[in-house]
């Protein structure tokens, strides 16, 4: 596995000519990382993630203030302090955690493999490892949720519970066995979360990620604002310049680890299919993106990625300036004369990085916007 | 391959299948041998599912089968190419009803298209042509059918053993009997276990007064008796009486539009001689034309590159335009002008709806759809129309509301169309103070309040003369039906000690729309409707209502209605469109209004929360994929003030809605 990672991490690098590329953040786990899989089985070993830093920083320009993340669950195999403490020291600074929910019930429904006890304590002994740089996924309207932002860093992901087709939760919930909230309800728990959040202190600054004290996470930025990305290991999926077609690239990799290590032996990477992307995906894309942050989409950075195209150009300002007359969406052209004034509350949501972007405005969505942001964008698009 | 003849013994089938492919391409037939004393036109006439297309199956059938039953296995070698085009219905076929060929016919077992077929069939030793010439099987086509009828001079009424006499059976007859037609009773599905084969032929007898002594009783499903039926088509039905030597008389009695060859005429050669190449004109329209192919109809089209008096093919002409080609119309021989046959109507629709296309962009590609589907039914009348609400469509007019569904379906199934059919109305005849007159087929040109009390004298609606036949446990129900229709009974009769024929004058507007359904569900499906038209008649009951939305007038919307239907259907309509309609952005007001009166308010709640959860990485190909999807949903959205109305949803149940 180690040498099949280093192996495709060296050939991307010189097929996308990524060599001394500046990195903005690298991640640990997703889905279907067999890594992490494997991690929480207590079999991978810190010297795996240590020789991908290694090959990375070797090609590549590794700053010191990278976040880099790596993810477990809330399982003591995977949280042992010891393990934890070594994977610190080979340069991992950030820890997200699978915590779900701190409802017995509900970890039993989700399949999860840990007590709602393990998952404190992996919290309590992650935090002084991590110097508080622990994040977490819950899913939200559930109990306890109080109790979870008490115990919270200045990062979380609360999620709506969303049932995907192939899960076991699935099956059941088709033979009946559970019924999902009515979409009245759904509105009730989103927004009462958001309240909850608030009273502690953190801002929804996209759909499902709250922080406070300025604790972005510069990872889930780095897709937002259309940066390129590689997608390593079995399953993982890239979206990266190619200089061969001049154009981005959608990259996807072989799902199966044995299957994508024989054809890294073979070719040198695993990846199964890549698809050009169009200037109109690139687009898209950002506005899609953009549109689930608070900070919205900045004209600056659409000019960036479009041609040189402006933002106010792509999309429909007729119906724009409707939502904004209704308050789903706030527009500012960049124009000191019309800028809509950023208030202090307003603020908390800009990443300091992206602050500079701001000065030639952009569009967002309010929060009012933001819970319906599914039914505006497909209206401003053409 | 599917053979279903189970009567005939496995070395039979085999010997005929082998037949068949050895020599289904060699094919010539010689109508000149058949003069008129050869000839017989007929039709079947009877109400929906007593029989009619089963019974033209195994007519079918029996003329493919009697050339093979009467020819020995040996010498099927030596007539193989004479006999084989001969046989009218090939073993490949199924049990499947031949001339019923659109599947919406198929599924309600009408027939709406009259498919006309030519059988071969040897009796006395001499060879016979006969032409089963084919009627639609519905109220709204009575012009089509006294046309079909026209064409033939005998006619078999058909009525079902357990059903008896129904209220097409009695309309299909007396329009058969004004024609002076011989007319066959025949008793089907006599090995039914409800069958009461006495009871029925006493009803045909009194009512009708038709000779029952030789009754053919039959069962078309098993075959049994079905060979008798020929012989007396032969025997009673006179043969055309056209002069073979006269100038050329043809009468059109039937079209539709091929997409290869373009308009199909089925003709009736009353007097002369057609073949290809003669230049024809239509008496209707004075055009000119090429007979670019003609023959029969064999079930399949059949060159025969000639036709002569007492004949009925098809006849191909190039013609481009589906109007051209007028029900009814006589042709003759360039330069040999005529006297048209009487009878000749142009189509008069009845049942106006709006069509608009879903997407906006489909209006050109719509637009050639309706005009080939008009080339296929001459009797829908096209106007463009423009809607607020809806965009650039059509209005247009249907000969009844099973026209129009037909019409839709085709629209739809054939063409790919995903349209809007707005609620159907009447045409309104509007008398103003200075004298002058007009109809409006559209609620939208309906007079408002005002206008209506300054301006208009008198308003107008077309009624018709309903003939029903209910059996006497269900009489009150029925009555019930028709009087909160605004029914006027004219004619009570005891058909016998069981049923009741009842005539009454209903206007059009109430049954446009589910009278038939309702009566059919208050008689347990035993009641029996038909109905013609009986002009126009003062009404000064109805009114417009306005559906808003937002406080918006929505044109295509818009009803008129009886003042006694108004509260009811004014809350229906509110109700139902708040259930119809999703939930939008914005908070959606739904009113039913007349003039400024409200009848009904709904008010549909906006959405609070509409966002996917999760959007990362590796959930971006997903997301790009749903956007797409929603950019397509959004064409099919139309704008009424701030609410995007996806049509498609509401129009399933616009239909519905009285």
């Amino acid at each position: 596995m180690k040498d099949s990672l280093v192996m495709e991490i060296k050939h991307y690098v010189n097929e996308y000519e990524l060599k001394g590329r500046q990195i903005n953040s690298i991640y640990f786990g997703d889905e279907n990382d067999d890594l992490i899989n494997q991690m929480n089985l207590g079999l991978a070993l810190p010297s795996t993630f240590d020789a991908v830093l290694q090959t990375i920083s070797r090609y590549c320009y590794l700053p010191e203030n990278a976040e880099i993340t790596m993810e477990a669950r809330g399982n003591p195999t995977s949280t042992e302090s010891k393990k934890l403490a070594e994977f610190r020291s080979i340069g991992i600074n950030r820890l997200s955690l699978g915590l779900q929910s701190l409802n017995p019930k509900d970890l039993r429904l989700l399949g999860r493999d840990h007590t709602v006890k393990e998952g404190i304590k992996s919290l309590e002994i992650a935090m002084p490892i991590f110097n508080g740089n622990v994040t977490f996924d819950l899913i939200f309207g559930r109990m306890n949720q109080e109790m979870a932002l008490e115990m919270a860093s200045n990062h979380v992901s609360l999620y709506e519970l969303t049932i995907k087709q192939g899960t076991p939760i699935y099956g059941d919930h088709k033979l009946g066995k559970y019924t999902i909230p009515t979409t009245d309800t759904m509105a009730n728990m989103y927004e009462v979360t958001i309240q909850v959040a608030k009273e502690f202190g953190f801002n929804q600054y996209e759909v499902s990620n709250f922080e406070r004290n300025g604790s972005f996470s510069k990872h889930n930025f780095g897709y937002w604002r259309g940066l390129d990305y590689l997608g390593i290991g079995p399953g993982a999926h890239g979206r990266i310049y190619n200089p061969t077609t001049a154009t981005r690239t959608r990259t996807y990799n072989i799902l199966y680890p044995e299957e994508w290590m024989s054809q890294c032996e073979e070719l040198g990477h695993g990846m199964r299919k890549s698809t050009q992307m169009t200037i109109q995906d690139i687009k898209e894309e950002l506005i899609l993106f953009g549109l689930r942050t608070k900070v919205g989409i900045t004209r600056s950075r659409f000019k960036l990625y479009s041609n040189g195209q402006e933002l106010e150009q792509y999309i429909d300002m007729k119906q724009v300036n409707s939502f904004v007359q209704d308050e789903f969406l706030a527009w500012d052209n960049g124009n000191d004369s019309t800028r809509q004034k950023l208030d202090s509350n307003d603020q908390v949501w800009v990443p300091s990085d992206l602050a500079n972007e701001l000065k030639d405005g952009g569009l967002r969505p309010t929060e009012k916007g933001l819970a319906v942001i599914d039914e505006i964008i497909p209206r401003i698009l053409f | 391959m599917c053979i279903v003849f189970e009567e005939l013994s496995d070395s039979r089938e085999m010997s005929r299948i082998l037949r068949f492919d050895k020599l289904k391409d060699e094919r010539s037939i010689d109508l000149k041998k058949f003069p008129a004393e050869n000839i017989r036109n007929f039709s079947i006439i009877a109400h929906v599912d007593h029989g009619k297309s089963t019974l033209a199956d195994r007519l079918l059938e029996l003329t493919g089968e009697y050339q093979f039953l009467c020819n020995s296995v040996a010498l099927i070698q030596s007539i193989d190419v004479f006999m084989s085009p001969l046989e009218t219905i090939s073993p490949k076929r199924d049990n499947q009803q031949v001339l019923d060929k659109l599947t919406v016919e198929r599924e309600r077992g009408i027939t709406v298209k009259a498919q006309t077929c030519s059988m071969f069939y040897k009796f006395n030793e001499k060879q016979y042509l006969l032409n089963l010439i084919d009627t639609p099987g519905h109220v709204d086509f009575n012009y089509e059918v006294s046309r079909s009828l026209a064409a033939c001079q005998g006619t078999l009424l058909l009525v079902d053993a357990s059903q008896g006499i129904q209220a097409q059976t009695a309309a299909n007859f007396w329009l058969a009997f004004n024609q002076d037609l011989t007319i066959i009773p025949v008793i089907n599905k006599i090995d039914l276990e409800a069958a009461d084969t006495e009871r029925v032929i006493n009803q045909i007898e009194n009512s009708f007064e038709l000779d029952t002594k030789d009754i053919c009783r039959i069962s078309a499903k098993s075959g049994l008796n079905v060979e008798d039926i020929l012989p007396i088509v032969i025997e009673k039905i006179p043969p055309p009486s056209g002069d073979i030597n006269g100038l050329l008389k043809a009468f059109l009695f039937d079209s539709w539009y091929d997409t290869y060859v373009g308009v199909i005429c089925l003709m009736a050669i009353v007097d002369g001689k057609l073949q290809k190449g003669d230049k024809i004109v239509s008496a209707h329209s004075n055009l000119k034309y090429d007979v670019a192919d003609i023959g029969i109809m064999h079930p399949e089209r059949f060159s025969t590159e000639y036709l002569h008096a007492g004949q009925v093919g098809y006849v191909i002409l190039n013609m481009k335009i589906a109007s051209e080609a007028h029900i009814g119309d006589t042709f003759y021989h360039h330069k040999h002008p005529v006297d048209p046959l009487p009878g000749f109507e142009p189509a008069k629709p009845m049942v106006f709806a709006g069509i608009f296309p879903i997407d906006a962009n489909e209006f050109n590609r719509l637009d050639e759809s309706i005009t080939k589907l008009t080339l296929n039914d001459a009797s829908v009348s096209v106007q463009k129309e423009t809607s607020m609400a809806l965009g650039q469509g059509w209005r247009i007019g249907f000969l009844g509301t099973l026209h129009m569904d037909v019409f839709r379906q085709r629209l739809e199934e054939e063409y790919d169309a995903s349209v809007i059919v707005t609620q159907p109305t009447v045409p309104y005849k509007i008398v103003y103070r200075d004298g002058t007159s007009k109809f409006v087929r559209n609620p939208s040109e309906f007079p408002e309040q005002n206008e209506m009390s300054n301006n208009v004298v008198q308003l107008q609606e077309p009624m018709v003369m309903a003939t029903i036949i209910v059996p006497n446990e269900y009489l009150g129900n029925v009555m019930d039906l028709c009087g909160a229709h605004r029914g006027e009974q004219i004619e009570y009769n005891s058909l016998d000690e069981l049923r009741v024929m009842m005539r009454y004058a209903l206007p059009l507007a109430e049954i446009v729309t589910d009278f038939h359904d309702e009566l059919k569900s208050r008689s347990s499906g035993y009641a029996s409707f038909d109905y013609e038209d009986m002009g126009y008649q003062t009404s000064d009951v109805v009114k417009k209502m306005n559906v808003l939305i937002n406080k918006k007038p929505v044109d295509a919307l818009a009803a008129i209605l009886h003042r006694s239907q108004v509260a009811t259907v004014g809350r229906d309509w509110a109700k139902k469109l708040s259930d119809v309609i999703p939930k939008q952005l914005y908070e959606v007001a739904i009113q039913t209004a007349i003039g400024g009166k409200i009848v009904a308010r709904e008010t549909i709640p906006a959405i609070r929360k509409n966002v996917t959860a999760k959007c990362y990485g590796g959930d971006v190909t997903r997301k790009m994929k749903l956007l797409e999807k929603q950019k397509e949903g959004k064409k099919k959205m139309k704008m009424i003030g701030k609410m995007n109305l996806i049509m498609n949803e509401i129009d399933v149940h616009l239909l519905d809605f009285n």
